[in-house]
């Protein structure tokens, strides 16, 4: 399994530079892209660098010394990532908490093996909270946007043959969803997680399920409202097949309400993770985890909040920086503003 | 009209029983009995203790057809675990919970009430105060004031809701002390000082996103051409704001937000299982950490049920208030 | 000839586009006398809206009226006034009738009390004092049973009688000049007829002064004394109705004429003007008129085009007809 980490980054990696080429070709795209570059620079920047974390936390090989101390013949064999590497958590840490920079432990006052390089301190066990905030990101990245990429295509299939075909299938789908939506969300996703189990997979798929509706509604809605365009109804006149019409005519008007869902649906898997962690229901690993545990460490005194710092300043800063985005995007490619800038 | 609510309800039921089907789906077909009777007494009891347990808790049934019947027996269909479940859900006898034997129905009595002193005024608060600053950041558009309303919306959007609780928790009740950090009293009187603080950090903490959806509904009137008449009437901002655009915003504000009232009964997991809460979020959460399959069903039942009432009841009430919806 | 109304002077207003500000009204003066009916012409988005909203300082934003535009309403400045001051005259001194009875009315207060507030914005009286008043004023305008429709919703009206309604809020406190924005162009043309029909006997009873805004010139033979075309939020041509009607010199405004059928001319097809209105930020540098024009020469496409008068406040501003006069 050591390939698996390493040939979904070379998809994501294929992936991204078709998206590339399709994009650089079609004029409507590069400008918005220009528009969302000048207005959110920032944003871009610092979801581009989680995203060079989440890949180099992916990208692993076994081999090179797996710790300093290295007894473990399991570790050794264990592919580990670049992030792994660079810091060496098996030898990285601590016997318990230690405050940021600080030379001594923080129970005990004893010395330090690492004394002021832990940039976040360290936690109960020693661990380096810097180190595991961003093991943090590979998560996040996961169920946001993994969840997302699987959802929006079943969504988009589902919404586009009930709007276009109406009839039969749009019966059985509008049957699905409205059950579906009629449970609250969080109950439907922890029976989901409960009976499904608490695995990566799982979790996702248990997301995906919750998460499909909404966007598989708006679809719907577009394309009953875009069917009945005009110009639709002139492809259809002059004996255009439905494929064609669909993916010619009613998945580019969808283009903008997709990469708007993509965003809203992201930060909203990211922030429904940390409330399945507390459920203890959430992903190993998670800042939802990392949250989770830090709250009790509050009620010490003095109070211990590096660790719960870490992950909240990581977590929100990817939110905002997404939902940023999401809201100039909203701007750029809604049409109603669209003709308004014309 | 009177085929319209025949056809709505009929259709209400359908859903329903869909429910029910992706329940069993999930609680019988998924999650195998063997196992929940595992969790619930451990793993090393014998076989016998087990089939009592799934007998006690009705799992001891095939899924959905009974071969021990014959194929023209009724019996073949009806004493399945497909057909126990929707009869006992359909008649509302919800049996005993999977960890600890009490009575569903007794659960779901005692925690509404807890449930309901904490969500309905949460509700009530957030929306008001949500449309008030709503209403205000649209009266200031494209000023400052609005900017900055809209930043604050947009940071207080990007943090977990666990935050905002722990945050709270910590800052209100342990550092300034201002009221007590957990718990709860059935005395009127005593259980405002618990509750204060769960609403004080709900309403803050749906502040953001409520805020920003309410200003898109505001602005979005604003610029209707009723509007235009009532300024060259000679309307002022303030007036044209209160009388005409609050009215018509209204509209599309309730219709999103009676939707969200049934799930009020349901309570909220993460506050009442926080402060300490006897409500059904709580009951609900205690099922999740128990394993408690047959708690935790009944309780998205319920809740679906709720919604799918409720979504009926506006539908129709709609369409008798508004002669707009009723000529189409 | 009696004392100017309203007088608009140099009036500019702009809206914000990627390229930069644009003006949608430019440079438009415009005066007009008490009593009369001053008809501004023109296609869709040539500003005849944007002219009439920036005299009762209702343009949208982002648009802006610029600095050094003369608006003066009964010898007032009005770029000048105060919020609480201008608010003081909209609605009372000066009101207006859109073109959308539909979305014009605010579809959750009951049609009356839309009429009722106009009223009591600017008159301290009782509610049921204005409602008696919105009563008589309902009899009028020639809305049936208004008793019954007081209370009625704007969405169970027809087109007419909602139209019937702005007109009877739009004349509630007796202004001394009415703004008629396309006041027919929504409606049956049986029903476009009689709402004429009201306008010119409010006119005659009140002694209002109308500003009709309209592309309809059958409206505008029906009501004014005084015709401003526009194109391109520029004034192309101005005349009395009579002079425009028959001997109109502007190509444009020649172009609107070719485009009415005529009786009796069967089989000679309309001389309608090729095109639409180009969007504000695609109008020519010269003549905003050259990209449409059919008697198009030289110095059109880059100079702005001269004034030229023709006696009797018939004016136009052309090349074509400056080489002619110049000849």
């Amino acid at each position: 399994m050591v390939w698996l980490p390493n040939m979904i980054v070379v998809a994501l990696l294929a992936g991204a530079f078709i998206l590339f080429r399709t994009v650089r070709r079609n004029r409507f795209w590069t400008e918005s892209i220009a528009r969302l570059w000048r207005r959110r620079r920032f944003s871009l920047i610092i979801i581009g660098l989680y995203l060079a974390v989440a890949l180099l936390d992916t990208i692993s090989w076994v081999g090179g010394s797996a710790s300093e101390n290295a007894s473990d013949v399991v570790a050794a064999h264990k592919p580990r990532s670049v992030i792994d590497r660079i810091f060496q958590p098996d030898s990285f840490m601590e016997i318990s908490y230690s405050e940021p920079f600080a030379d001594v432990g923080f129970y005990g006052e004893q010395p330090l093996a690492h004394p002021g390089k832990h940039i976040l301190g360290t936690d109960i066990l020693g661990q380096d909270v810097f180190y595991r905030s961003l093991k943090g990101v590979k998560i996040a990245l996961l169920i946001g946007g993994l969840t997302t990429l699987i959802v929006i295509p079943i969504a988009l299939i589902f919404g586009l043959a009930a709007g276009y075909f109406g009839g039969r299938v749009d019966d059985v789908v509008f049957f699905v969803m409205s059950t579906l939506a009629s449970i609250p969300n969080l109950l439907l996703l922890i029976a989901l997680i409960i009976v499904l189990g608490t695995g990566p997979v799982q979790v996702c798929v248990a997301l995906g399920v919750t998460g499909w509706v909404g966007f598989c509604r708006l679809t719907r809605g577009e394309t009953l409202k875009l069917r009945e365009a005009d110009y639709v109804q002139a492809a259809k006149a002059l004996g255009a097949s439905h494929l064609r019409i669909i993916t010619r005519h009613i998945i580019p008007n969808l283009a903008h309400l997709i990469v708007i869902t993509f965003a809203l649906q992201f930060t909203g898997l990211v922030l429904a993770e940390t409330v399945l962690a507390y459920l203890g229901i959430g992903l190993d690993g998670s800042w939802g985890q990392m949250i989770d545990q830090a709250r009790n460490e509050l009620s010490r005194s003095p109070v211990i909040w590096w660790n719960l710092a870490g992950a909240t300043v990581l977590l929100f800063t990817l939110v905002l920086c997404v939902n940023l985005c999401a809201d100039a995007l909203r701007d750029i490619l809604d049409p109603r503003t669209r003709k308004e800038a014309q | 009209m009177f085929a319209y609510i025949v056809r709505r309800l009929a259709y209400g039921a359908v859903t329903v029983l869909g429910v029910l089907l992706l329940l069993f789906v999930l609680f019988f077909a998924i999650a195998d009995p063997d196992d929940i009777a595992r969790q619930a007494i451990g793993e090393r009891a014998s076989a016998e203790v087990y089939e009592q347990w799934k007998v006690n808790h009705g799992y001891d049934k095939p899924l959905v057809i009974n071969a021990e019947h014959g194929v023209l027996e009724p019996g073949r269909y009806t004493d399945t675990l497909l057909f126990e479940h929707y009869r006992s859900m359909l008649t509302f006898d919800f049996g005993r919970s999977d960890a600890d034997d009490v009575p569903i129905a007794e659960r779901l009595r005692q925690g509404a009430l807890p449930s309901l002193s904490l969500t309905l005024p949460l509700f009530a608060l957030s929306l008001v105060v949500g449309v008030f600053f709503a209403l205000l950041v649209a009266f200031f558009r494209d000023t400052y004031v609005d900017f900055a309303v809209l930043v604050m919306c947009m940071l207080a959007m990007s943090v977990a809701s666990l935050i905002y609780i722990i945050a709270g928790q910590y800052l209100i009740g342990l550092t300034l002390k201002w009221f007590p950090i957990s718990g709860f009293d059935a005395d009127p009187a005593l259980v405002i000082r618990f509750l204060a603080l769960p609403i004080i950090i709900g309403v803050i903490a749906s502040f953001g996103g409520d805020v920003r959806l309410y200003r898109t509904v505001f602005i979005e009137e604003t610029n209707k051409d009723y509007v235009r008449t009532a300024r060259a009437k000679g309307c002022g901002d303030a007036r044209v704001m209160v009388r005409h655009v609050l009215r018509n915003a209204l509209i599309p504000i309730l219709t999103s937000v009676v939707l969200a009232i049934p799930f009020l009964f349901v309570g909220s997991l993460l506050f009442e299982n926080f402060f300490g809460i006897p409500g059904l979020g709580a009951i609900t959460v205690e099922a999740i950490n128990g394993n408690d399959f047959s708690t935790l069903r009944t309780m998205v039942y319920i809740s679906a049920l709720l919604f799918i009432v409720a979504q009926i009841l506006t539908d129709i009430s709609y369409t008798l208030a508004d002669p707009r919806v009723r000529l189409s | 000839m009696s004392r100017a109304l309203v007088e608009l002077q140099n009036l500019k207003v702009t809206f914000p586009t990627p390229q930069g500000r644009v003006a949608v009204v430019d440079d438009v003066s415009i005066s007009l006398e008490e009593g009369k009916v001053l008809a501004l012409v023109g296609e869709s988005g040539c500003g005849k809206s944007m002219t009439a909203l920036a005299l009762m300082r209702l343009v949208p934003k982002p648009g802006r009226i610029e600095d050094g535009s003369g608006i003066r309403f009964n010898d007032i400045d009005v770029p000048t006034l105060s919020v609480p001051e201008m608010r003081a005259l909209r609605g009372n001194e000066m009101s207006m009738i859109f073109q959308d009875s539909m979305t014009s009315l605010n579809p959750v207060v009951r049609v009356g009390d839309q009429v009722v507030e106009a009223i009591r914005l600017h008159e301290r009286i009782s509610y049921d004092a204005a409602r008696k008043r919105v009563l008589e004023l309902f009899e009028r305008v020639g809305i049936p049973d208004p008793e019954q429709r007081f209370s009625t919703y704007p969405h169970l009206l027809s087109g007419g009688l909602k139209q019937r309604v702005m007109i009877s809020m739009a004349v509630a406190t007796r202004p001394r000049l009415l703004i008629a924005d396309e006041p027919t162009t929504a409606l049956d043309v049986t029903v476009q007829a009689q709402i004429l029909e009201l306008l010119r006997e409010l006119k005659r009873e009140l002694g209002t002064t109308i500003l009709l805004i309209t592309h309809d010139l059958a409206v505008v033979n029906e009501l004014a004394d005084h015709v401003v075309v526009m194109y391109a939020g520029k004034v192309v041509e101005q005349a009395e109705r009579r002079t425009l009607l028959t001997s109109a010199r502007h190509p444009y405004t020649e172009g609107l004429l070719g485009a009415i059928p005529q009786r009796g001319e069967r089989g000679k097809g309309l001389n309608e003007i090729e095109g639409v209105v180009p969007p504000p930020d695609e109008w020519p540098a010269g003549c905003r008129f050259s990209s449409r024009c059919n008697q198009l020469f030289a110095p059109c496409r880059d100079n702005a085009p001269p004034e030229v008068s023709f006696g009797e406040g018939h004016v136009a501003w052309c090349h074509a007809l400056d080489k002619g006069a110049g000849s």
